[in-house]
Formats: structure tokens, sequence, C-alpha cells
């Protein structure tokens, strides 16, 4: 009777090690576990804890978002923009999202190249599909899509359905090509270009990828840049209003 | 130079494709006021593009009015492109009095702009200072230095304020017939005190000592947060100044062309002269600023540190709510003064509200606090009143600005049965999105780190990484496979329909699927060595696709019935011949009842199997 009491308790031990081992690779728990850390000001473990969801291979738009809130209150305002960036690209039409992203953009100097890279055509695309991210446009994309095929299969099976269907099929097409535009010009936007921001307080941007090089110009905590490519612990970058350099490669952080 | 001259036309295609709202129209006169029998220039300068063709001002009752011509201006700030155009336009005053020029409203590409308005007050007198004449102008210019006729101002609105008081700080770049280029947002020393983002620069014409210059405006906003005797600047600015060179090696002919007075035209001169560009910083001087303390007197106790003059604007909504639901109080402050000092105004009381952080949104002259307050039970009966304190600059004084509460209808909700006794009150339904919550304790000390709103208590739709539809091989395959049904469908349907519509090819396609069978026939009698049978299938296929082919009867055709018309159709002798060696073959088994060997009958197949191939490559 005792041997079997033994084993049950052993039995019980082991599965809530096993529940508590699964528990702390959760990302939702863990993600609660750093959102008290946070609550208590403990930013660095709190920023600690986010990361551990990171490891595990696991992401989402308030993680990004809460990540960004970490380094702001400890006043790295470049890690926050770099966080509130890819928050963005997850979950674009959140207003907190926004507002925090505006008000940390704010207290960097790069407002004024930003216009720059407003293209008319591209926001024509975009614009209808701002608050939506690329996710989402690929989904509705192929929804469109999908409805486009089988009206027009509808169309090839059951020809008297044509002249019925123009009064949908019309709306349905411009609305796929709208998204196919939008869908083309973010994937360009997210996917092959790479986006990065200045991490470090400032960046000395030389003219060749050595220490001994003239600087060119000097970005700024939180500033956007294109990265080019990167090669010996340099990154080849591009500035909003086109300028080329190079800088240290832990200066900027690839969004 | 090919590249920058490329550039500098596809910058100006650009620039010139602004849209309407990044246009603007403005009025301004070089002059305020003048002697009766003088003139003065007005300017209608429309900023952000250099396309605008000159307005029509029409007639101005008691002055005359001559155009004289557009001016344009490009400069690029710190990558960014800004550009005008300004038409200018000769007022000559018949009468004493003030004019007022504009509003104008100008109607142009589908758009209309209206302009500022400028004043000109004409007087018997004669102005103070004389207008130069182009010639003393021009003898003005010869006697000046480079520094006159380029150089930088740096100017304060006051000399004195209190610490957190909003000085607006200009900062100007005066240009003489110079050409400037590349301008970059300028700088000064303002150690100890905080200053704002540049406003866009403005772009206008002044005239100082007797010259015109191009002017640049640059303003900003400080303030102060320690009392003292400051000085502030010197401002610098980078550009690059643009001299003139004439082409070296040129003929002395080509000088005695040039000296000459007709080639002296501007448009000579810039074809024969190229532009070095040499980097400049120009410096101002500095200024200086007394910044007092606010006084202790009259200072109230729940004063924060607002200095300005703000108004305060509250309001409060639904009125109407049931216990846990959400109340919004909307509190704006706006005006005039340093927006950085002002916090949310203070609550009288809350007792009997749950109170969540509040959202604020700062724009350009005010600040809006939005502050959810949830009632925890219906004996609220108003919301709290609201205290907003600040100290007026102008005047010297703290003011206080008080909003009264609000009434409140606050209903109970009715009992759930399942709710747990003792159980938190619900989470309120329709908690503002932004408003992610958080006691009133951490809104405290949340606060002096700036604006940012509060954490995400939910994760939302967790993914793992690089895990997006788009990227998934069923992505590609949702719109490959949809994409191959599609065209497939179309084949078969339009092959359908044209069996349907077109006989002749439904005979055809019909009499090849036909011959197919009839080839299993035959090698089924090949392998048994039944040369009757294959015989008889030979002749069967012979005649089931000439008559499908030819679209004609398949019973009595034979060779001599279908071979007109095949020569009609220009079928190949060699091809004809296969066929009529067929028939033969055929009938004589048929006739002869002789006992072919298996190699004669694998021959005869073969022809067939050639005749089919060679009809199938005409369009008989």
């Amino acid at each position: 009777m005792k041997k079997i009491q033994l084993i049950l308790i052993l039995l019980i031990f082991f599965a809530n090690l096993a529940v508590s081992a699964e528990d702390s690779q959760d990302p939702r728990s863990l993600f609660y576990k750093a959102n008290s850390l946070y609550e208590k000001r403990d930013y660095e473990k709190a920023s600690e804890a986010y990361a551990k969801i990171l490891d595990i291979d696991t992401e989402s738009g308030p993680l990004y978002f809460n990540i960004g809130n970490t380094f702001f209150k400890m006043g790295k305002i470049g890690y926050a923009i770099l966080a509130y960036k890819r928050a963005q690209k997850l979950m674009p039409g959140d207003s907190d999202l926004k507002s925090n992203l505006a008000y940390a953009e704010s207290l960097t100097e790069d407002s004024a190249l930003q216009a720059l890279t407003q293209n008319k055509i591209a926001w024509f695309f975009k614009f209808p599909f701002r608050e939506y991210s690329l996710n989402t446009i690929s989904i509705i994309l192929s929804i469109l899509y999908l409805l486009l095929i089988a009206m027009l299969l509808a169309g090839i099976i059951y020809p008297m359905l044509k002249r019925r269907m123009t009064i949908i099929f019309l709306p349905v097409l411009i609305g796929f090509l709208l998204t196919l535009g939008a869908f083309g010009i973010r994937y360009y936007d997210e996917e092959i270009l790479s986006h990065g921001v200045v991490v470090a307080k400032e960046a000395e941007c030389k003219y060749e990828p050595i220490d001994k090089s003239n600087n060119y110009f000097t970005l700024k905590e939180g500033q956007e840049v294109l990265v080019l490519k990167t090669r010996n612990g340099w990154r080849r970058i591009k500035r909003l209003d086109g300028k080329l350099a190079w800088v240290k490669s832990d200066a900027i952080e690839e969004i | 130079m090919k590249k920058g001259l490329l550039l500098l036309l596809l910058l100006s295609f650009f620039v010139s494709y602004a849209s309407a709202e990044d246009i603007k129209f403005e009025a301004g006169i070089d002059k305020k006021t003048v002697a009766i029998g003088e003139s003065a220039q007005l300017g209608l300068t429309f900023y952000g593009t250099q396309n605008v063709p000159a307005p029509d001002i029409g007639n101005i009752d008691g002055c005359e009015v001559r155009y004289l011509g557009p001016s344009t201006m490009m400069t690029v700030i710190n990558g960014t492109v800004s550009n005008s155009v300004t038409h200018m336009y000769k007022i000559q005053p018949l009468r004493l009095g003030k004019f007022q020029f504009g509003p104008f409203t100008f109607k142009y590409d589908g758009n209309t702009y209206t302009s500022s308005i400028a004043f000109l007050t004409v007087t018997e007198e004669k102005a103070r200072q004389e207008p130069f004449k182009k010639e003393d102008e021009e003898n003005i210019i010869d006697s000046l230095d480079i520094k006159d006729r380029l150089f930088l101002t740096l100017k304060l609105d006051k000399t004195k304020a209190y610490v957190n008081e909003i000085v607006p700080v200009v900062i100007k770049i005066y240009v003489n017939r110079m050409n400037v280029s590349d301008i970059q947002l300028p700088t000064f020393n303002q150690e100890g005190f905080s200053k704002a983002q540049f406003e866009d620069p403005k772009q206008y014409r002044e005239r100082m000592g007797g010259l015109l210059y191009d002017v640049l405006e640059f303003k900003t906003t400080i303030f102060g947060t320690r009392p003292g005797d400051y000085k502030l600047g010197p401002a610098t600015l980078k550009c690059n100044l643009a001299v003139k060179k004439r082409v070296r090696n040129m003929s002395a002919l080509h000088d005695d062309f040039l000296n000459d007075r007709g080639m002296r035209d501007p448009y000579f001169e810039d074809f024969f002269t190229r532009y070095e560009r040499y980097p400049v910083e120009l410096k101002s001087d500095e200024v200086n600023l007394v910044l007092l303390a606010l006084p202790q007197e009259g200072r109230p106790e729940d004063f924060s540190g607002a200095v300005g003059d703000y108004q305060f604007i509250y309001s409060a909504g639904p009125k109407k709510v049931k216990v846990g639901d959400p109340v919004t109080l909307k509190m704006e402050i706006n005006g005039t003064g340093n927006f950085n000092t002002v916090i949310i105004p203070k609550l009288d009381n809350t007792e009997g509200f749950r109170v969540y952080e509040p959202q604020i949104k700062t724009e350009p002259g005010r600040k809006t606090f939005r502050q959810v307050l949830i009632p925890e039970s219906d004996k609220v009966y108003q919301t709290p009143k609201a205290v907003f304190t600040y100290f007026d600059p102008d005047k010297g004084i703290y003011k206080t600005i008080t909003q009264e509460s609000t009434p409140l209808q606050v209903e109970k909700v009715p009992e759930s049965p399942a709710q747990v006794i003792g159980q938190a009150p619900a989470v309120p339904p329709a908690t503002p999105v932004s408003l992610d919550t958080g006691p009133k304790e951490k809104r405290e000390d949340a606060q002096p780190q700036g604006d940012i709103l509060y954490i995400k208590e939910s994760m939302g739709g967790v993914q793992t990484k690089d895990s997006e539809a788009y990227k998934s091989v069923f992505f590609l395959m949702l719109f490959l496979v949809p994409l191959l049904v599609l065209i497939v469908t179309y084949f078969i349907t339009a092959k359908q329909d044209r069996l349907r519509r077109d006989t002749k090819y439904a005979h055809r396609t019909e009499a090849f699927k036909n011959m197919r069978k009839e080839f299993f026939e035959l090698k089924r009698h090949l392998k048994s060595n039944d040369s009757k049978g294959f015989y008889e299938t030979l002749f069967k296929a012979m005649q089931d696709y000439l008559g499908g082919r030819l679209y004609m009867p398949v019973a009595g055709l034979t060779f001599d019935t279908i071979e007109p018309i095949l020569k009609s159709r220009a079928v190949d002798a060699a091809v004809l011949n296969k066929i009529k060696n067929i028939f033969n073959v055929c009938d004589r088994a048929k006739f002869a009842l002789i006992n072919s060997d298996t190699l004669l009958m694998k021959d005869d197949m073969k022809s067939l199997e050639e005749v089919i191939r060679e009809l199938e490559r005409f369009k008989i």
C-alpha cells in the first residue's frame, strides 16, 4: 500500500514538473510574466522575459508593442522604434501603436526625411490597405482571386451566367487588381527591401567601410534607413533622401 | 554634368507634381508705406510649385498695376526640396490712403487658391528712406563685401522670459543676387534650453539697407527650465555657394563677341559660364535672454508648471450608463504656450469611480486628454470637477480654470445568476481601444517618462516567425492550381463546344478515336494469326477513318469513290498509293481466301499507320 502511495506521489510530482516545464515554454504565460515585470517597473527583466518569447520562434504585434514600450521606458528610443516598426508589420492599424510610434519618432530628428519617401503611385495602392498587415492583404488577395476564378469558371461552364455576373465581376476584378498592386508594393517594401533603424545614439556614416574613412554624415538614434548589404561588420546603407554610406553593423538593427 | 542636369530635370518634374494641398499661396509687399508718386512691389508667391502662371489680379481701385514677371526659387534643405514662384507686380498708388491687396483667389488645375492679405499705406510725405534705383543698388553691390550679401541672423521675440515660457526664435538667411544651394537646417547653441523642431522654412523677399534680399526664414521655439542670464547662439548654417566662372580657353574673338553689349544678356552669360560650388558656413551674432523664475506670490497649491495662455474645454459622455460602463471625460487645453508643461487637469474627487490611464493627444495649439472613469456603484451622480492651473507670462499671474461636474445617471446592473459573489466587476465592454487598463497608481509613475500608451495585456494572434500565409507553398499552389483548373476547363469546354457546333470536326475526331480501338483489334488478330479477321478489320478501319475524315457515309466506301475527292484535296500521290494498296490487299484477302503470313500483316498495319499519320497532317 505504501509502495502504491509512493508511486502515486512520484507520478504527481513528475506530472507537475512536466506541466511547469510546458508552462515555462508557453508564450502566453511568458508574456503575462513579462507584463507583470513591466508593471513592477522592472524594465530590464521585462525586456529579457519578452526576448525569451522571441527565442522560441514566436511573435505577435502586441509582443513587439510591449517590447517597444519597455525599451522606451529604458530610454532606448532606437530599440523602441525598431520594436514598434516590427509590431507595425503585424498590426499596422493599431491606434495605440500609431500613437506610441509617433511619439517615439517625435523624439528623434528624422521627421524631415520621412516625407521624402512618399511616392504617389505607391500611396494610391497602399492607402486603402494601410490598416492591414501584408499577411491580411495576402488573404484578401487569395479570396478575391478564388472568387474571380470561380466566376470565370462559372462563365465558362454556364455561359448564360456571363451577362448576369458582369455587374459583380467588374468590382471584384478592380478590387483584385488594387489588392494585387498593394500586395506587390508592400511585399517589395517589407520583404525585398531591408529597412533598418539606428539603435546607437549616433552613427557615423563613412564613405568607405573602414574606420579611417572620412565621415559623410551622422545618423541619429531612431532614424530609419535602407540596408543594402552587410560586409565585415559594416552595413551599406541608404538614407531616405538617397545618400549612400557605410556604417558599423552594430549601430543599426534590421526591422 | 549631364547626370546632374537630368537629376535637376527629374527633380523639377516631380516638384511640379506637387499636390494641391502642398501648394500655398501668399501675397506680400516690399514696403509698408510709400509716399504718393512712389511705387511698391507686390509679390504673389506660390510655395510648392513653379508651374503656376501669373494670376490676373484685375484692377485695384486707386492704383496702377503692372505685371513685372516671375521669379522662381528652389532650395534643398537637408535633402528636402522646396520651391516657389513669385509673380511680381509694380503697384503705383494714385491716391492717398490705406490699400488692401487680397485676398486674391486663383483657380489653377482645378484647384482654387486663396492668398493672404497685404497692406500698403500711401502718405503725402516722402517715405523715410528713399527708394533705391536699380543703378544705385548696383553701385551699392559693387562696394559691398560678400558678408553683406550673404548673411545669417538670429532673433528672439523677447529678451526676458519666464522659466518654461515659450520663446519664438527666428533664423534668417539673407541672399542678395547670389546662387545658394544645398541649404542645411540651421543649428544654434541652446545650452540650458529645450528646442522644438523647425517649422517648414518660408521664402520671401525683404528690402534692407536699399538692397532687395531673398530671405529664407526658419522658425522654432525654445524654453528654459532654470532662471538666469543666458547667451544664445551663434546660429550656424551650412550651404553651398555657386560662383559663376567663365569657360576658359576661349579665343579673343570669343571674348570680343561676349563683351559685346548684346551678348551680355544673362542667357548668353549662362551659356558660356559654369558654376563652381563652394561650401560656406554662415554664422550669426549671439543674442541675450534673461530667464525669470516663476513668482512665488499667488502660486496655487495644485500648480503643475503649465506656462502660457490657455482655455480649458471639458465634456463627459455618455451621461446615462450602467454600473461598470465607461464614461469618458474629454478635457482639451488649447491656446498658446508650452504644451510640454501641460499635464492632465486635476480631478476633484474620483470616489466611486475606477480611474484608468488617460489617453493623451498633442496637436499644434492643443492637448487633449481622454480620461475613462468607470462608476462602481449606482450611487454616483456626477463626474468629478476638473481644475486646471497655469501661469500667464504676459500678465505675470497664475490663473485657475474650474470646470463643473456633469450630472450622471448610473443604473444598477441586474445580477447575473452565474456571477460568483465577491468577483471583481466585469471588464467594461466598451473600453476605448487605446486605453489598455492600468490602475491609477500606474499613471502617476508612468507619466514623467512620456506620452506612450500602456502595454498590451493580451498577446493577440500568436504566430511562429516567418509563418505568414504568403510565404508558404500553399499560397503559391492556391494561385497556380485554380489557374490550371481554369485553363484546362476552358480548353475542354471549348473542344466540347466545337464538337457540338462543328459536325465535320466531330466526325474527324470520332474517326481518329475509333481508329485507336481498331488498332487494338488489329493487334489481337495479328497475335492470333487470324488473317481473315485481320483484313476485315483493316478494311473497316480504313473505311471508318476515311468516312469520318471526308464526312462521307461509310457503307460502300471504296478507293474508287474516294480517289477523286482525295486528289481534289491535293493529297500526296504516295499516300494515295498506300491507300489503294490497303484496299487491294483487303479485297484479295476477302475474295481469294488466302492466308497471309504475319510479316505481311504487320507491313499492312504499318502502312495503315503511315496513311493515318500522313492524312492527320493535312486538313482535308
